[in-house]
């Protein structure tokens, strides 16, 4: 699934920019829009329709929010506004988010560098654990 | 033969036995940890026994532990909670009027196939808390009586562990060595051992070396997916193989309806709705429910008849009710050096028995069990793992860094006395995908729970600072939490206070067996499974000695 067959190129960008706000870069990690996330998410969230559901929703509150009294957007204001408003909205997303992010290989090379985490899944190899 | 309704709304289909002359001597309804048991032993005593499974078979090589975006399987289609899961062959459970979410899967192997199993027994003082502490009801028998059954489905199951742990009776040698503790749960057993607290390596039904078969777990960590090794105890890889071919048949596809009864209230079979919708009618002589403390009170009541008005097999009027979980809260220590959590099975490494039962100087009745938990994958910690706080935003990767594989949990599973509000009931709105009325909870933690979880908490809080957490993070209640479902259909020697005696078989209906965690009088404070599969087991072969008359198709073996 390509992420356009989803969302139109708009609703693309501003899924782009929320990603950014829910997962900035730092000195160690990078930022969401660094590594393309966004047609990770997009690859996600079109295997089940209430994902492709909590995006619109999470865009169209985004978008709704857009007044001259709302938090200027792209911002954590703004998001935190429609958190408020779509709360399962924004936990569906973030989850989507993390599950990507922290799948790409560019994290998983940080995260071996700082915390040892191997950077393949579980299996097949699994782990050494230890006798104790 | 019986004329259905197509319950989609085709026309009515003519289904039945008939074509093939088959009456099987017994019917199991789910293939899970309990109906595998009964079917297994029933098999291997020469009964002619089917076996009705609403989901279908596993494919471990299809588990997902080996694929890149293996945390968000474990967060959609391997979620525990079937709302969150949906897949086809799932049911809604509504659950809006519970602070704790339901917990199961359908499958052939059940919730096992979910698991991590973590495999305690019940301590001989949970058979009878009227006695002891003049609360609930006892049970109807003794931790003596059901020791042997234990034993022998510890063999089938294959369980890691260390025997002659004080707190608990003796026990035989466990099958294999103790799960490795880890970095996490030998910084947790310091903890104990300096406040000169209990703990013991957990028994575990996890192959701690090649087992029957199953290869050694290679602590991998994500039990939830399916143990694509085959290390750990599922009983479609434990009881399954060696039940087919004893010669019983398991269907799957099929999601059980109702179960038939004659018109003298006898069970006579039941109706399933095949994979395409269409109702079918197998007939036995005597049928066993196996489904879980929720679906088995739903099929119960789904299956009301002139003789059974108000519900099968419950002239009592507590199919559905003094439903019990494990209330639970989670107390995360976080340490300044790696513990590598993500390594090793996340439930199994060790638990302490130092608060479990009643104590005169605290304000509840009955106690706790507290188990140590390792800790998740990195997408996992970043929302949230065991009660942590990771928020999004510019604080996200700080946070997160300091906390991932840094942490170790403890549990406090505290013991959840009965209460007939507590229940399950229909839905008069939500059904599954074939129009089925869906199950509804409502349920509520009492006061004595809330005590039990408030003093846990604080238990666990002095394990971590013992332990040397830097930080110490508390969840109340695991609002994901309600994987033990007992209660629904209990057991007593008294038909007007139970649903089913002492070995299952239902006091409305001789020829009625209930074998899943919905007998229990009390749930304890111990995950039930290894309960639940000796009473299946007790229950099998009490069947096969007493039961009804069975076709004498096979002989008996031995």
């Amino acid at each position: 699934m390509r992420a356009h067959d989803v969302l139109d190129e708009r609703e693309h960008a501003r899924l782009a920019e929320v990603l950014d706000v829910l997962l900035p870069g730092d000195a160690e990690r990078p930022a969401a829009s660094a590594l393309g996330l966004v047609d990770e998410v997009v690859a996600l969230a079109a295997r089940r329709e209430d994902d492709t559901a909590a995006v619109r929703a999470l865009l169209g509150e985004v978008d709704s929010g857009a007044s001259a009294s709302a938090p200027s957007w792209p911002s954590a204001a703004a998001l935190s506004r429609a958190e408020q408003a779509v709360p399962e909205a924004v936990r569906a997303v973030l989850q989507l988010a993390c599950c990507a992010y922290y799948a790409h290989p560019t994290v998983r090379d940080v995260l071996a560098r700082t915390h040892g985490y191997p950077p393949r899944p579980p299996q097949p190899l699994g782990y050494e654990l230890g006798a104790g | 033969m019986q004329a259905q309704q197509d319950l989609r709304g085709g026309p009515a289909t003519e289904v039945g036995d008939q074509a093939t002359g088959e009456t099987d001597d017994v019917l199991v309804i789910g293939a899970g940890a309990s109906g595998a048991v009964a079917s297994w032993a029933l098999a291997r005593a020469g009964f002619a026994v089917t076996c009705l499974e609403q989901g279908g078979w596993m494919d471990p090589s299809a588990y997902t532990s080996d694929h890149d975006d293996w945390e968000y399987h474990r967060l959609r289609d391997h979620n525990p909670n079937p709302n969150v899961r949906r897949l086809p062959h799932d049911y809604p459970v509504v659950d809006v009027d519970t602070p704790i979410k339901p917990l199961l899967y359908n499958a052939v192997g059940g919730s096992t196939v979910l698991w991590s199993g973590h495999f305690p027994r019940f301590h001989p003082d949970d058979f009878r808390v009227r006695s002891l502490d003049g609360v609930a009801e006892d049970w109807p028998l003794t931790y003596a009586e059901l020791a042997p059954y234990y034993e022998r489905n510890d063999v089938m199951m294959g369980i890691a562990g260390r025997s002659g742990d004080p707190a608990h009776p003796p026990r035989s040698a466990r099958q294999m060595p103790p799960v490795p503790l880890g970095a996490g749960g030998q910084r947790l057993a310091a903890g104990f051992d300096a406040l000169g607290w209990h703990w013991w390596p957990a028994d575990s039904a996890i192959a701690t070396r090649p087992y029957r078969g199953r290869s050694a777990c290679n602590s991998c960590g994500p039990c939830e997916l399916g143990c694509p090794t085959g290390a750990k105890a599922s009983v479609d890889v434990t009881h399954w193989p060696e039940a087919l071919a004893r010669g019983a048949r398991l269907i799957t596809g099929a999601r059980v309806s109702e179960i038939t009864t004659d018109a003298h209230g006898r069970a006579t079979g039941a109706v399933y709705l095949d994979a395409e919708g269409v109702a079918r009618h197998r007939r036995a002589r005597a049928v066993i429910v196996a489904a879980n403390a929720i679906g088995t009170s739903r099929l119960l009541l789904l299956s009301a008849s002139p003789a059974h008005p108000e519900g099968l097999a419950n002239r009592s009027g507590l199919v559905g009710r003094n439903l019990m979980h494990h209330p639970i809260a989670t107390v995360t220590g976080v340490f300044d050096d790696l513990l590598d959590g993500y390594r090793g099975v996340t439930a199994c490494s060790l638990m302490s028995m130092e608060f479990y039962g009643t104590d005169p100087d605290r304000d509840f009745v009955r106690g706790y069990k507290l188990q140590a938990l390792r800790s998740h994958g990195p997408a996992v910690t970043a929302l949230g793992g065991f009660g942590l706080d990771v928020p999004w935003g510019a604080d996200h990767h700080r946070r997160h860094a300091e906390l991932f594989a840094r942490t170790a949990s403890l549990t406090v599973t505290a013991e959840d006395l009965p209460d007939p509000g507590n229940r399950v009931t229909l839905d008069d709105r939500v059904t599954d995908a074939w129009g089925i009325p869906a199950p509804r909870l409502t349920y509520a933690v009492d006061d004595n729970s809330r005590r039990m979880l408030e003093h846990g908490i604080g238990s666990a809080t002095q394990v971590m600072e013992a332990a040397g957490a830097r930080e110490i993070l508390v969840t109340p209640l695991l609002v994901q939490g309600g994987f033990h479902l007992m209660g629904t259909a209990r057991m007593g020697d008294d038909p007007a206070h139970s649903v089913v005696d002492r070995w299952g078989r239902a006091h409305d209906c001789d020829n009625l067996f209930v074998v899943d965690g919905s007998t229990f009088v009390t749930g304890a404070a111990m995950n039930p499974t290894s309960t639940i599969q000796a009473l299946a087991l007790r229950t099998a072969e009490h069947l096969a000695a007493h039961g009804p008359t069975r076709a004498g198709a096979r002989s008996r073996v031995a």
